[in-house]
């Protein structure tokens, strides 16, 4: 039987972790699942079926068998575990969770500690499922050693989450360092179009990073997978969307941030052209790294046009939220298909076609919905 | 002055507000009302933040949803718990609201000095008290020219000193500029600080002159 603090941190935390990840989760889950079951190993007219089935399950053979592999994967997991990290610490900030540091600490740190201990397990479920999965493997194939390690790896992990939450909830708190960006700019003035940027380097450091790391992924990654093509501007026209669909958490989060924190601005005065325009900035900046990579690789011409379709492309992202209002789920799910279907026009040669219509849906979207704030409840 | 025409306020099916056509004169107003009777959401809604059906207009001219910035130049809000960007400080919000609104230059200084704000201006909002960042909100709902400011509960979190200080700023501002208060409270507003307010009830769903 649950204690009622447990059964209140799995509702917060590790439900809410699944909430927010669910589509990140579900894609390597489906990658995974793909790989070990489906994959066709090469030659495989000559290999017998146990022996495809050893293929397919060489990867987490190799994984108990060589020390590498495993490192690798501990690094792996232990970043999942600092994501998760991140996430509680996070929520742990936000205002509707203030209770937990006023009730919970009230209680013998034993009995946080296994409230804290089940959350995790809750949120490293794959990473068990697959040490389980990997343990099986081991027995049958009488690798031990590293089954065990692998166990007590998670063991770890989960412990030390536990414990880093703990600390956290009972120690003092003191008030919050400024970001030391934020410092440099202190007497700067900032524009309403900017304040995005610096709630960025106040709160979303991490979230932007791995947007970059991940954009940077996206470009050498198709870049290497069409080394023989590299030049047709569909290639190009590919690497762009994946760059944008890799800022869909930076933009949901800029949607989030105006709705939470800037609830005012609809009572301010603007235009919505001028609103839009302030986007186009936000994303003309956003965009920056990537801008300067289309510049070097490719003539003037086409890395314009490219910028154009990207900008569209975020635009229309942006203004989706307009319309599906903070619904994770529906979002991810409209950019996935958006994500889709623009790669087979892109295929066939639309790519500057939906410049064009990405920049007259998203006008829509945005001019339509901007004053149509209808939450369910009032916020 | 201010008018509602078919207005109607749903969330989901249910239907929280619905005024038919009516009209509000300028002055002073304590909108009361229980928990629940939709007195945020009436605000909300007048300062352009929530959709609803119908229209909302300023002596049926300038209308909440034709005349869209117009109409905000003139209605400025102040939430009852506000939230803003933790990293901004007091004096950058100002900057924002009053180049939104249009104020005149300097306009800030009476506000801040008559709240004791200035000690605290150049200080992000995080580090701010709830009655801090209160004080501030009232502040920003007087930047411009408004014909009308919108109050949500700007009675909770203020000391007695600066409870005083804030009924000057609405009998100061009512006087010279003829600007029209709406403040929603729980608690009674101070009859001798403003003797001319009005009472409006919100109840079944609508508005109801009391005085």
């Amino acid at each position: 039987m649950l204690s009622p603090l447990s059964r209140t941190l799995i509702k917060i935390f590790a439900k809410g972790f699944y909430r927010v990840h669910a589509g990140l989760l579900l894609a390597l889950f489906i990658i995974i699942f793909i790989y070990f079951l489906f994959i066709n190993v090469l030659e495989q007219t000559r290999i017998t079926p146990e022996e495809r089935l050893m293929y397919n399950l060489s990867l987490v053979l190799a994984f108990i068998t060589n020390p590498v592999v495993m490192a690798v994967v501990f690094i792996l997991w232990l970043i999942y575990t600092v994501k998760s990290w991140q996430y509680v610490a996070g929520q742990l900030r936000l205002a509707d969770q203030q209770f937990i540091f006023y009730s919970s600490t009230a209680m013998p740190q034993v009995h946080q500690f296994k409230s804290w201990f089940l959350v995790q397990a809750i949120i490293l479920l794959p990473i068990i499922s697959y040490g389980l999965f990997s343990l099986a493997i081991g027995i049958m194939f009488d690798y031990f050693v590293m089954p065990v390690i692998i166990l007590l790896y998670i063991l770890l992990l989960t412990v030390v989450s536990a414990l880093v939450y703990i600390k956290w909830l009972n120690k003092l708190r003191e008030t919050e360092n400024q970001s030391y960006l934020l410092k440099i700019a202190a007497r700067w003035r900032k524009p309403f179009f900017s304040l995005f940027i610096y709630h960025v380097f106040a709160k979303l450091k991490l979230a932007y990073g791995l947007t970059k790391i991940l954009s940077g992924i996206a470009i050498a990654g198709l870049l290497h997978f069409f080394s023989d093509v590299k030049q047709d501007i569909r290639v190009a026209g590919i690497i762009v969307l994946t760059v944008i669909t890799a800022h869909t958490i930076l933009i949901y989060q800029e949607h989030r941030f105006k709705e939470i924190y800037m609830g005012f601005s609809r009572n301010l005065p603007y235009r919505r052209r001028k609103l839009l325009a302030d986007y186009i900035f936000l994303f003309i900046l956003l965009l920056l790294p990537e801008s300067i990579w289309l510049l070097v690789h490719y003539k003037v011409l086409p890395a314009t046009g490219l910028f154009l379709f990207g900008l569209s492309t975020a635009l229309l992202f942006c203004s989706l939220l307009y319309w599906l209002g903070l619904n994770m789920r529906k979002y991810l799910r409209w950019v996935g298909g958006l994500f889709l279907l623009f790669l087979l026009l892109i295929m066939f040669g639309c790519l500057w076609f939906l410049v064009f219509l990405n920049l007259g849906v998203a006008f829509l979207l945005f001019y339509r919905n901007y004053y149509a704030y209808n939450p369910a409840v009032d916020t | 002055m201010l008018h509602f025409a078919k207005f109607r306020k749903s969330y989901g099916s249910y239907l929280a507000l619905a005024i038919e056509d009516l009209t509000i004169l300028s002055g002073i107003y304590w909108i009361k009302g229980v928990n629940g009777s939709g007195k945020s959401t009436l605000l909300k809604t007048m300062a352009g933040i929530l959709y609803f059906d119908g229209d909302i207009s300023i002596n049926k001219q300038i209308s909440l949803k034709n005349q869209a910035i117009a109409y905000r130049q003139l209605v400025n809000f102040a939430e009852a718990e506000p939230i803003f960007p933790e990293f901004l400080t007091g004096k950058e919000l100002v900057q924002v609201f009053a180049a939104a609104k249009n104020a005149p230059t300097g306009q800030e200084d009476y506000y801040i000095e008559s709240m004791h704000l200035q000690p605290y201006l150049n200080q992000p909002v995080s580090t701010y008290s709830s009655g801090m960042l209160k004080k501030l909100s009232l502040v920003l709902a007087f930047m411009g020219k408004p014909r009308i400011i919108l109050l949500d509960e700007p009675l909770i979190t203020l000391d007695q000193a600066a409870l005083n200080i804030f009924y000057k700023w609405i009998a100061r501002e009512h006087q010279q500029n003829k600007t029209s208060f709406f403040i929603s409270s729980h608690q009674a507003l101070e009859p001798e600080a403003l003797p001319t307010a009005k009472e409006i009830l919100l109840q079944a769903q609508t508005l109801h002159f009391i005085s």
